[in-house]
């Protein structure tokens, strides 16, 4: 039984919720359990952990991404 | 007068045989103690002159050594004043060269602290620009506007997972 | 952004440049491995998830702090926190990174202090790095060795004449506590100034004040030219002083791959032991004997076998290890001691009796033991010391044989008094090095009898008045013995003069004569 970790800063739209339990299931089979959860401070986007796999596409993981990557390089 | 012929020639003879005993007995005895003087005399003359000779010898080579050393300690005057010479001048040199390493490293540190200092402005001022960021994209983006962002990265999303 | 071009000309254009920083930054989205924080205990976090993680790596925990994946069990890793683990709360986030443990090095890195994990603590400016070292690597294999023909002058007369120390060499130091084993290593780093030898110098375990301290000294004898400090206190975590002798090989090895000669001082191994034994036990790993993990030999073995020298065609450099042990009551028979004797190549072993009875360096000649040997021994220094060490330990026989006796035969008094004046010259300051040349004109004086008629408690004296005209007079005489390294017959005559004539200068350290001699 995988769970997965769906965090949004608005709840998320039927239709992109859809798309992703789709995927998901042909990836990692029909075993899933969702947690959705809401975090407005996110400010946007939507950040995904699959077990032990996860994708930060939320407004604040890219810019912290970002700020990662430009003190890198002073 | 009735010389007494016989009393002279015997007195004569008496003279002969006191004479020659005494000659016999004391003058060879005296003449050898005379000799053995004069003997013993001239041997400590000669000794003395030896002893002379002896001490002229030691004293030249007293004075001989004495020149010996002297050379010797001049030699070892004149290398000390050398050495001191050469040693002043290296504490020269050196006093200068650590003058020169201190101030060399102290720039040096000086240029790292500024490095140092300018890292971490830039860091502070990388942060500054995120707070910014985030705060102007506001609390959070209306659901419209999220659903589309999602929308549009969702296939990315789901490609790598 | 406003530019500061005009304060001065060493700030140029780009290094403010904000905007073209941001300029390459791709949103890209990765891929993180993850794992949550389960439970927290003593330094010991243990993380659920982390499917990937590698042994050894390092993992980042809620973002900000750092740890390292010592124990890998299947349903979760026990990750070790190095640094401070306040603030960690159950359910933290904790990734990979993907690093397994290094360190980045670089030129430098030299004269500068840096903790277990490679971050500058000396508050001066950042290194640039060159290259990351790994902490964990195979030790050279031995087709890549060479045997150990060089010396490395620890410029103290009694290490280097009976216990000499070659480049590539594991010589450890082991004795009581106070008995002067850092005294000893520190000495050998200051007399490492001509020599072109990089000195790593590890403190594991000790407080902070002696680190500054020791630093201060290094700084005032112009050694932090040539050293670097590798610095886990008493206070910071367990697994960063399990650690740091790892990080300072690994900054070793640096300088190794350029065919550079390298000199690491563990200070000290014992302290390592026991935050190793700290780290295991919070690991819940199986304890053997004296609490010890299994695996403490290997873990100063491994330590130990990358210290050597490699030949010509691996670049020709050399690691030498001192590695410090310290005893309990003079036992050598302990675990740890055991375990480190049986790796090394001898041991310069220091005794509290001798220190406390004045002899500094308080080092035991008997028991000492280099297994290197004369091979790393300039020919010159294996000339006048040949016989030294049995002439001292023919002495120490007669020594305590003496004690009970008052009427001794004219020979065993003669060689009495000159074993008390040769073990009088092997005392020495310790931040007072001798070079090779002026160890061979001393011990040259002592071994022929030139100390005979020397006071015994003015040898002292003697031998830094000595040293003083020889540098003053016979400068020459002590280039040459360093240029032609072995003791032809005309630099013996020389040397000979040299001393007979500071003898008779120096009337004053003579014994008063009771007949003509």
């Amino acid at each position: 039984m995988k769970k997965v970790i769906v965090t949004t800063a608005n709840k998320i739209s039927s239709k992109n919720l859809e798309t992703l339990k789709k995927s998901l299931v042909k990836k990692y089979g029909k075993e899933l359990e969702y947690d959705l959860r809401l975090d407005p401070s996110v400010i946007g986007g939507i950040k995904i952990v699959v077990g032990s796999r996860s994708i930060d596409m939320t407004v604040k993981g890219q810019l912290s991404q970002i700020s990662k990557q430009v003190v890198t390089k002073i | 007068m009735d010389i007494q012929l016989p009393q002279i020639i015997y007195q004569l003879v008496n003279f002969g045989v006191v004479f020659g005993a005494v000659t016999y007995l004391l003058y060879k005895p005296v003449q050898k103690i005379l000799d053995d003087r004069a003997k013993r005399i001239s041997d400590s003359l000669s000794e003395a002159e030896k002893i002379e000779l002896e001490k002229e010898k030691i004293d030249s080579l007293k004075k001989k050594s004495k020149r010996e050393a002297d050379k010797e300690a001049t030699i070892i005057l004149e290398n000390a004043q050398k050495a001191a010479v050469s040693k002043k001048k290296e504490l020269v040199e050196k006093t200068k060269e650590v003058l020169q390493e201190d101030m060399k490293k102290a720039q040096a540190s000086w240029k790292n602290e500024k490095k140092q200092l300018l890292i971490d402005s830039k860091k502070q001022m990388v942060d500054a620009v995120v707070e910014v960021s985030s705060l102007v994209l506001g609390k959070k983006l209306d659901s419209k506007t999220d659903d589309k962002f999602i929308a549009q990265n969702l296939e990315k999303v789901l490609k790598d997972i | 952004m406003p530019t500061k071009k005009n304060s001065s000309k060493k700030l140029d254009n780009s290094a403010f440049d904000l905007k073209g920083l941001f300029k390459d930054v791709s949103s890209s989205i990765a891929v993180e491995s993850v794992g949550e924080v389960i439970s927290y205990s003593d330094g010991v976090v243990k993380a659920s998830g982390l499917s990937e993680v590698q042994s050894g790596e390092i993992v980042e925990i809620a973002g900000t702090k750092i740890g390292l994946a010592l124990n890998l069990n299947e349903d979760s890793v026990g990750i070790v926190v190095m640094g401070d683990p306040m603030g960690i709360s159950v359910g933290d986030i904790v990734s990979r990174t993907g690093r397994i443990l290094s360190v980045g090095v670089g030129e430098s890195i030299i004269g500068r202090v840096v903790n277990s994990l490679g971050e500058i603590i000396d508050g001066k400016g950042p290194i640039s790095i060159e290259k990351y070292m790994p902490l964990e690597k195979m030790a050279p294999g031995v087709m890549t060795r060479k045997s150990v023909s060089v010396p490395l002058q620890t410029g103290i007369k009694a290490v280097d004449a009976m216990i000499p120390v070659g480049r590539g060499q594991r010589e450890l130091i082991i004795g009581d506590r106070s008995t002067g084993k850092t005294a000893v290593a520190l000495g050998t780093i200051l007399n490492q100034k001509q020599e072109d030898v990089i000195c790593v110098y590890v403190v594991t375990g000790q407080k902070r004040a002696a680190v500054a301290q020791t630093m201060k000294i290094l700084e005032d004898h112009g050694a932090m030219d040539y050293s670097i400090i590798v610095s886990a206190t008493a206070s910071d975590s367990a697994a960063e002083q399990f650690l740091s002798p790892y990080t300072g090989l690994a900054i070793a090895e640096y300088f190794l791959e350029k065919g550079r000669d390298v000199l690491i001082i563990y200070d000290d191994l014992s302290k390592h032991a026991q935050a190793y034994r700290e780290v295991s036990l919070l690991l819940r790993r199986p304890s053997g004997r004296e609490a010890y993990p299994g695996d403490v030999f290997y873990l100063h073995s491994r330590l130990l076998e990358r210290a050597c020298r490699l030949n010509e065609d691996n670049g020709g450099g050399s690691i030498t290890a001192l590695p410090i042990i310290e005893t309990q009551a003079n036992d050598v028979s302990a675990y740890i001691p055991t375990n480190v004797i049986s790796i090394t190549d001898g041991q310069i072993y220091l005794e509290a009796d001798l220190f406390n009875s004045g002899m500094k360096p308080a080092i035991n000649v008997g028991l000492s033991v280099s297994r290197v040997g004369s091979a790393a021994q300039l020919k010159s220094m294996k000339q006048v010391a040949g016989t030294m060490k049995l002439d001292l330990a023919q002495f120490r026989e007669l020594q305590a044989f003496a004690q009970f006796s008052s009427d001794l035969d004219e020979r065993t008094k003669k060689t009495l008094d000159r074993g008390v004046r040769v073990n009088a010259v092997l005392r020495q300051g310790w931040d007072q090095p001798l070079n090779v040349a002026e160890q061979v004109a001393v011990i040259f004086a002592a071994v022929n009898g030139y100390l005979d008629t020397v006071q015994e408690e003015k040898v002292g004296q003697w031998e830094k008045a000595y040293l003083d005209y020889i540098h003053t007079v016979g400068q020459s005489l002590l280039d040459d013995i360093l240029k032609e390294k072995k003791l032809t017959d005309p630099i013996i005559e020389r040397l000979k003069d040299v001393v007979s004539t500071f003898n008779g200068l120096h009337k004053e350290l003579m014994m008063v004569e009771e007949d003509n001699k």
